[in-house]
């Protein structure tokens, strides 16, 4: 080492380098003081190590390499007689020192502090010595040549961090299992015998290829490939190389979407196979052994029948999960995100509960999670969600009936005209999930009766019945309306004339009947409540029988929101006339519509639902 | 005198470009060598392979009047070196530098750096980033002279500065070599300092060496000829560009040229110019 340079290095850096080894010392002093939570005051050096080991080691290198060759001062010691290889040798060895010593000294610290507290052996001193300065100068030669790459650096870390990341996601592999990182993980402070040879010859090893590797990296070109990595990058390289990073962080991220994930699975649950399909009931008070069976065996049958008609591949099993906390007309799916399948909720035996209503969203579940999410898309979401209920009412003519009837009821508030069909979600979002349900269901039978039975599955197998691409390949799929004509031969004019036609039959039907709900009204009002806010007062009117009690769904809206579950509204319930417990700026977007039990449909119906913006 | 210098046939590519193609030139002890060329022309290289920073790709170098394979440390003792654009520690200041840079040569005289502070008039304490360009050349050539080098090398080390502070530096350096004798080689492409300071000068173009001799005989040589009559090449004349000419004085005065023609004598920028226009293209530098 030249002593000239080492003494330039240590008056250019030294206070740097003093304050990194002050705070290495305040953060030992910290770590001492878990000693009690640790059990030893080794496993707090540990974590000293596995921190400030590879800070030190970017700061020792980016002062003496990244500052050098950036500020192009190596250019001044190449005029100098002293040779290119002794000036990266003496700061190769400096800074491996500079960035040791402090190592060095808090295990010297933590021993002598340690020494009454924990029994300290000659070969457990040695074990800890060599597993942290292996670790440490490892990753000081790694920065060094790190450094050396000048303004591809950053990229080089991205590169080393992003290749770690995919390493630990794609392949499950624990890195802090491997070494080098073997050498810092959980066991630091507490083996005291083995000696973790693989994981030290690996990394000495590897530092032994990086110290070479940074002697090239200097020398090559005669310093000039090094003096040009140092300059700063134009903006057409920041464009590559930001374009160049971003590329296998998507990647890794498209590629972590597509592993396949596992089977959800619950091993308490009461399994029932119908036809090849499987269905687990999981356990609960409310419902026997034998009725869950039963309801097992249904849902398989219904699943099991549906995989034929639409030709659909392997479906996991679906597991049902019983719920008393919910109300009897709410039926929910878990989100799951780390496996796969169909799971869903119910409050079976609560009141309100209809078990082919249930069946009904099991059916439509399957569906969307075959499809990928894809089937409740808007274009063709009438299909979707009118399939279900005459999948499941097409063999039970009581179901049949109920929907017919809530179908008529529900086209005196709302015509399935060509708009209607198009844009159903607005139609959901009007008549609630009961009467709109039904009304599509109204559609899709005059449909299944139009088309013909052998079209009507061809159109259902075009739609559903292949399991569609995870990514943009599904730009490339042709638009329903299209698929409807050319499997069918109907258009969705053609469609909603022929069903405006059947419902206005069964309105007259309705009508001898006299159901009620075309005689309520409700409004939502936007009212001044002092201080620039205003309340939302809500009112249920009737031209006949009032019902005795109601709810009042409502919740802000962002400008993106579109379609709006009913699990995420807010509710009040309310018996009377009222006001809703918030207060709302001007411009505050809202949704508010009032539901009501119609128990002579057995149905929830929407009444008066608006959304807007406060003015 | 003994050559203190001597380069054959040096060639240097850099990738496809050929910096020197062939390039040989002798520096004699004690001389200042004017080394002209414009800017891509092959003399920042040159003084690059003398000083030790690049090797040849071929050719052979003497240096001290000894063959070399490649410039070691201890010759480097022996050179001083001032570049083009210095690139010192900014932190430091001019007494530190001389600090630092003393701790490198066994030569190194650190009564003769602050003689030569004082006599370029370069501030001690203040850092080498808040100097001026003319100071921190100055500073350049005092860390060059300090270690009392056998050969000074000084890569056009007054472009960027304004005339007055040019010539102040040429005054300088002409000073220190009428005090110490010491051979330098002046990289330029300003001729006029270099008619100013130099004995001899070797014209350097895309790598290649045009001339090499002292200004008098490269006067005496290159003349343009301005005649009414179409005029082939005579013998012993060889045309540099356009209607300037260069033979052996002798053949001047010999030669029958037709009636009418005018031979007018030129400057050294005007015989520079001409060489330079020669080739189109600048290589490396």
């Amino acid at each position: 080492m030249r002593c000239g340079l080492v003494r330039k290095e240590l008056r250019e850096h030294g206070w740097v380098v003093l304050l990194l080894w002050l705070a290495c010392g305040l953060a030992l002093l910290t770590l001492w003081r878990r000693v009690d939570r640790d059990g030893s005051p080794f496993v707090s050096l540990g974590y000293l190590v596995a921190t400030f080991g590879p800070l030190l080691s970017l700061a020792v290198t980016n002062r003496l390499v990244v500052r050098e060759y950036g500020g192009r001062t190596q250019l001044f010691l190449e005029t100098l007689p002293v040779t290119r290889a002794r000036v990266v040798a003496t700061k190769w060895f400096l800074g491996a020192g500079l960035t040791l010593l402090p190592i060095v000294a808090a295990l010297v610290a933590t021993a002598a502090w340690g020494s009454g507290r924990v029994l300290l052996t000659a070969r457990f001193l040695t074990l800890l010595a060599a597993r942290s300065l292996s670790f440490v100068l490892w990753f000081y030669a790694l920065a060094f040549v790190i450094g050396l790459l000048g303004r591809y650096r950053f990229v080089a870390w991205g590169f080393l961090l992003t290749g770690g990341i995919a390493l630990d996601t794609l392949t499950q592999t624990p890195l802090d299992q491997l070494p080098p990182f073997a050498l810092v993980s959980s066991g630091f402070g507490l083996e005291r015998q083995t000696l973790p040879a693989a994981a030290l010859l690996i990394t000495w090893s590897i530092t032994a290829v990086l110290l070479p590797c940074a002697f090239a990296l200097a020398l090559a070109g005669e310093g000039a490939l090094s003096s040009m990595l140092a300059r700063r990058m134009t903006r057409r390289e920041m464009i590559v190389v930001a374009v160049a990073a971003l590329v296998p962080i998507a990647l890794l991220a498209f590629l972590d979407n597509r592993k396949p994930k596992p089977d959800f699975h619950l091993a308490s649950a009461i399994v029932v196979e119908h036809g090849g399909q499987k269905v687990g009931i999981a356990g609960t008070a409310r419902l026997d052994v034998a009725s869950a069976r039963a309801l097992g065996d249904t849902i398989a049958s219904d699943v099991s029948e549906l995989k034929d008609y639409l030709g659909l591949a392997r479906i996991p099993t679906i597991y049902v999960l019983p719920d008393a906390s919910l109300d009897g007309d709410v039926f929910q799916r878990a989100a799951l995100p780390a496996s796969d399948g169909v799971v869903v909720r119910g409050a079976f035996g609560a009141s309100g509960f209809e078990e082919e209503e249930f069946r009904a969203f099991v059916i439509g579940e399957v569906i969307d999670w075959y499809t990928r999410g894809r089937a409740a898309g808007e274009e063709q979401r009438w299909l979707f969600d009118g399939f279900k209920q005459w999948w499941v009412g097409r063999r039970l003519s009581s179901f049949e009936e109920r929907l017919r009837r809530r179908a008529a009821a529900g086209a005196t508030r709302f015509t399935p005209d060509v708009e209607a069909l198009r844009r159903w979600l607005t139609v959901r979002e009007q008549l609630g999930d009961c009467l709109s349900d039904a009304l599509a269901w109204r559609v899709v039978s005059v449909l299944a009766q139009g088309a013909g039975p052998s079209n009507m599955r061809s159109l259902a197998r075009e739609v559903w019945g292949r399991r569609p691409a995870d990514d943009a390949r599904v730009l490339l799929d042709p638009s329903f309306e299209r698929v409807l004509q050319r499997t069918t031969g109907l258009t969705i004019p053609n469609l909603a004339a022929m069903t405006a036609k059947t419902l206005s039959e069964e309105n007259t039907g309705l009508a001898a009947c006299g159901d009620a709900p075309s005689s309520w009204s409700a409004g939502i009002e936007t009212r001044p409540a002092g201080g620039g806010l205003y309340e939302i007062r809500y009112r249920l009117e009737s031209s006949g029988d009032k019902p005795g009690s109601y709810a009042v769904r409502y919740t802000k809206l962002q400008p993106w929101d579109g379609e709006i579950g009913r699990s995420s509204l807010s509710r009040v319930d309310a018996v009377r006339d009222g006001v809703l417990p918030l207060t709302v700026e001007r411009g505050t977007r809202m949704f508010a519509g009032v539901e009501v039990r119609d128990e002579a449909l057995q149905c929830t119906v929407r009444i008066g639902a608006r959304r807007w913006v406060v003015p | 005198m003994h050559p203190v210098v001597r380069l054959e046939k040096v060639s240097r590519r850099f990738g496809k470009v050929h910096a020197l193609d062939e390039l040989s030139l002798e520096v004699r002890e004690g001389e200042i060598y004017g080394f002209l060329g414009r800017n891509g022309a092959g003399k920042t290289t040159t003084l690059r392979i003398l000083i030790g920073i690049l090797r040849p790709d071929s050719g052979s170098i003497d240096l001290f009047g000894g063959r070399v394979k490649r410039v070691t440390v201890s010759l480097k003792q022996r050179i001083g070196y001032v570049s083009q654009e210095p690139t010192f520690y900014p932190w430091m200041t001019a007494e530190q530098l001389g600090r630092f840079v003393g701790g490198f040569y066994r030569t190194w005289d650190a009564t003769e750096f602050r003689r030569l502070m004082r006599l370029l008039d370069i501030p001690e304490r203040r850092r080498s980033v808040e100097l001026s360009g003319g100071t921190r050349a100055k500073l350049g050539l005092a860390l060059a002279l300090a270690s009392r080098p056998s050969l000074l090398l000084l890569d056009e080390p007054t472009a960027g500065l304004d005339a007055v502070a040019r010539r102040e530096f040429n005054d300088l350096l002409a000073q220190l070599h009428r005090e110490r004798g010491t051979t330098v080689i002046l990289s330029s492409h300003q001729v006029g300092e270099v008619e100013q300071l130099a004995q001899r000068v070797g014209i350097i173009q895309a790598g290649r060496a045009c001339f090499e001799g002292d200004a008098a005989t490269l006067r005496a040589q290159v003349r343009k000829v301005t005649s009414p009559l179409p005029i082939g090449l005579p013998d012993g004349f060889e045309q540099v560009r356009g209607d300037i000419y260069r033979a052996a004085p002798e053949r001047w005065d010999s030669w029958v040229w037709p009636e009418g023609t005018q031979i007018s004598i030129l400057t050294l920028e005007e015989i520079f110019l001409g060489f330079a226009r020669t080739d189109h293209g600048a290589p490396g530098s």
